[in-house]
């Protein structure tokens, strides 16, 4: 009987059988980024030039928004990835530890309050004193894991009141560009903010990188880590400390840009599996392309106007997971 | 496969035993899941831990794994205090197997045995031949070498058990806790997985396992730790420590062990 239903809904069916994506060649892949990056360069919103970098609309606007686009994509990712492993959870990413809240909140009380500290210093320390604030609670109340996700929910949702508090209290002016930014936009940060949170952002990719065999063993257990030698205590600290590096500079230069954290790590595990390592870097690198794709759709879909990135992946993004949920429920049946 | 273990770890060395605890007590708040426990484990044995459900055989089991800090006492391996070693020189003597395995691992049943090359490796080390051939050899030795390349998601109860079994044979550590190995193992496999231990034990390695099993732990242990109600209530050879009296003690009901003419040994309920 042919089916009705809509293409992504249906369960694979073969799902022991990877598709095709783990088996293409490797050179298919970098062509691909090549000719994605090739397009971004030169796409002008509503038409494609060969890019001429002498242009300075191109090397001053579009160029750094690129760089961005892929910095952000990759930093978000990868953070996902390893805070997966780190709360055996496939729906974590730095959204839900409170990371990107604490950043969020952070950088519209400078909006709200007309503080002059630079927007990307305060969402970094936001994120950072987040993360902080989460180990000192799960230190102080103990309970491991499970403990870890519910005070950074808790931590998460406090920070949203203080946001939406503020937002509320701000004038007309400082609620609008608070709120463009909470949507999530690239090519507002430019210059000495963007270089100077791009090494954050890859020290803290490194960093995860680094722990990715020991996040492995922790997706076994607790305990079973720890027969393996693993000092479970250090481990999970030293990977929210690399999400929130890695997260609290993707915020400062986009704001908040949610489901890549969660979603890019997912579509890797399920299609290519593998160690934590791997899966943080591949992640990284298609969290990266995935970002600048969007970035590029989002340039062009209503141009002249500059869709913010954020709310373009908040549309594409739900649909997406419920796919991807349902290969994943289909895979364990 | 078994290699000759070091000089340290051989029966010989520790006549009174590789694992001694005194005074072991174990508190959740002010409940006390096990108290005054004292024995000690020889080097080179079988050693069963048998109890009725909730007699603290699994927090006994964790305390000796070093997983647990003891609330009393402690437990001393070749003589050292074991919650002041560090984890990796733990894991290099320690080998666990948990009663649950992991539900959801994007790894393949290779790369899962590898990472019971972890404590050789440390975290970045890159796996050398001779850990691949552990790994091969581990896969083979639980009959699960066609699983090699199949993901963790897709396997049954039985064959991850094995599988934890094969990471744990790669650890290749001198003592080996294993919490009720037998879960969801088919009777071949429960058969072929008490002769591997019986014959690891007879090459040098220390095996502690959690069973529910009396028949079985009758048949194949060296000794038996029976527990109950958070005491240690007899140790021994089996057919000393299981008797009538220490089981009806043990479980709060009758229980008779008997040996069959075929030298097997049967556990059954009385009336």
């Amino acid at each position: 009987m042919p089916t009705t239903r809509a293409y992504w809904l249906r369960r694979p069916s073969h799902p022991a059988r990877l598709p095709a994506a783990g088996r293409l060649p490797y050179l298919a892949w970098p062509t691909l980024a090549a000719c994605l990056l090739l397009f971004a360069v030169g796409y002008a919103g509503d038409s494609w030039a060969w890019p001429d970098f002498s242009d300075p609309l191109v090397s001053g606007l579009r160029l750094p928004r690129i760089a961005a686009a892929l910095i952000v994509g990759a930093a978000m990712a990868a953070s996902g990835a390893a805070l997966q492993a780190l709360f055996r959870n496939p729906l974590a990413d730095p959204g839900l530890i409170g990371t990107a809240s604490g950043a969020a909140l952070a950088a519209v009380a400078v909006m709200a309050l007309h503080l002059t500290i630079p927007l990307p210093i305060a969402a970094f320390g936001g994120a950072l004193l987040a993360t902080w604030l989460l180990l000192l609670l799960v230190k102080l109340v103990g309970g491991g894991n499970i403990s870890l996700l519910l005070m950074g929910l808790m931590l998460g949702s406090f920070a949203a009141a203080a946001t939406s508090l503020l937002l509320f209290l701000s004038d007309d002016l400082a609620l609008r560009s608070a709120l463009s930014w909470l949507s999530g936009q690239l090519g507002t940060t430019v210059g000495a903010p963007l270089l100077w949170a791009s090494p954050v952002a890859l020290a803290g990719i490194a960093l995860l990188l680094v722990l990715g065999r020991d996040l492995d063993c922790l997706l076994l257990g607790d305990e079973e880590a720890t027969s393996l030698g693993v000092n479970v205590e250090r481990v999970r600290l030293l990977t929210a400390i690399g999400a929130a590096l890695a997260a609290g500079a993707a915020v400062s230069i986009a704001g908040i840009i949610g489901f890549i954290g969660m979603m890019i790590p997912n579509a890797c595990a399920l299609w290519l599996g593998g160690g934590r390592r791997q899966l943080i870097l591949v992640s990284a690198l298609s969290g990266a392309c995935f970002l600048l794709l969007m970035d590029t759709l989002a340039r062009g879909i209503a141009y002249p106007i500059n869709l913010p990135v954020g709310l373009l992946i908040g549309f594409i993004g739900p649909v997406c997971f419920v796919w991807l949920l349902r290969r994943r429920t289909g895979s364990h049946a | 496969m078994n290699a000759p273990l070091p000089a340290q770890f051989r029966p010989a060395a520790f006549a009174d035993g590789l694992l001694q605890f005194s005074q072991l007590g174990y508190r959740q708040g002010n409940h006390h899941l096990l108290r005054d426990i004292a024995g000690h484990i020889p080097a080179g044995s079988f050693t069963v831990l048998l109890g009725p459900n909730g007699a603290g055989k699994s927090t006994l089991l964790r305390l000796l794994a070093g997983l647990l800090p003891p609330s009393q006492g402690d437990v001393r391996l070749a003589g050292l205090p074991l919650h002041k070693m560090d984890p990796p020189s733990r894991a290099r003597q320690l080998g666990w197997l948990g009663q649950f395995p992991a539900h959801d691992l994007p790894l393949t049943i290779e790369q899962y045995v590898l990472l019971g090359r972890r404590p050789a490796l440390g975290s970045f080390g890159r796996p050398s031949p001779d850990d691949l051939g552990r790994v091969g050899a581990a896969l083979a030795a639980y009959d699960i070498s066609h699983l090699a390349q199949r993901r963790w998601g897709g396997l049954s109860g039985g064959e991850r058990q094995r599988a934890g079994l094969a990471r744990l044979q790669a650890q290749d550590a001198p003592i080996w806790l294993l919490d009720e190995p037998t879960n969801h193992l088919d009777l071949k496999h429960q058969a072929q997985l008490f002769r591997r231990l019986r014959s690891e034990a007879t090459h040098g390695r220390t095996v502690i396992a959690v069973l529910h099993d009396i028949a079985q732990a009758a048949r194949w242990a060296d000794q038996v730790l029976l527990l109950g109600g958070g005491r240690l209530l007899a140790q021994g050879r089996p057919s000393e420590a299981l008797c009538p009296s220490n089981l009806r003690l043990a479980y709060d009901c009758p229980l008779q062990l008997w040996q069959s003419a075929n030298g097997h040994w049967h556990a059954s309920v009385e009336g």
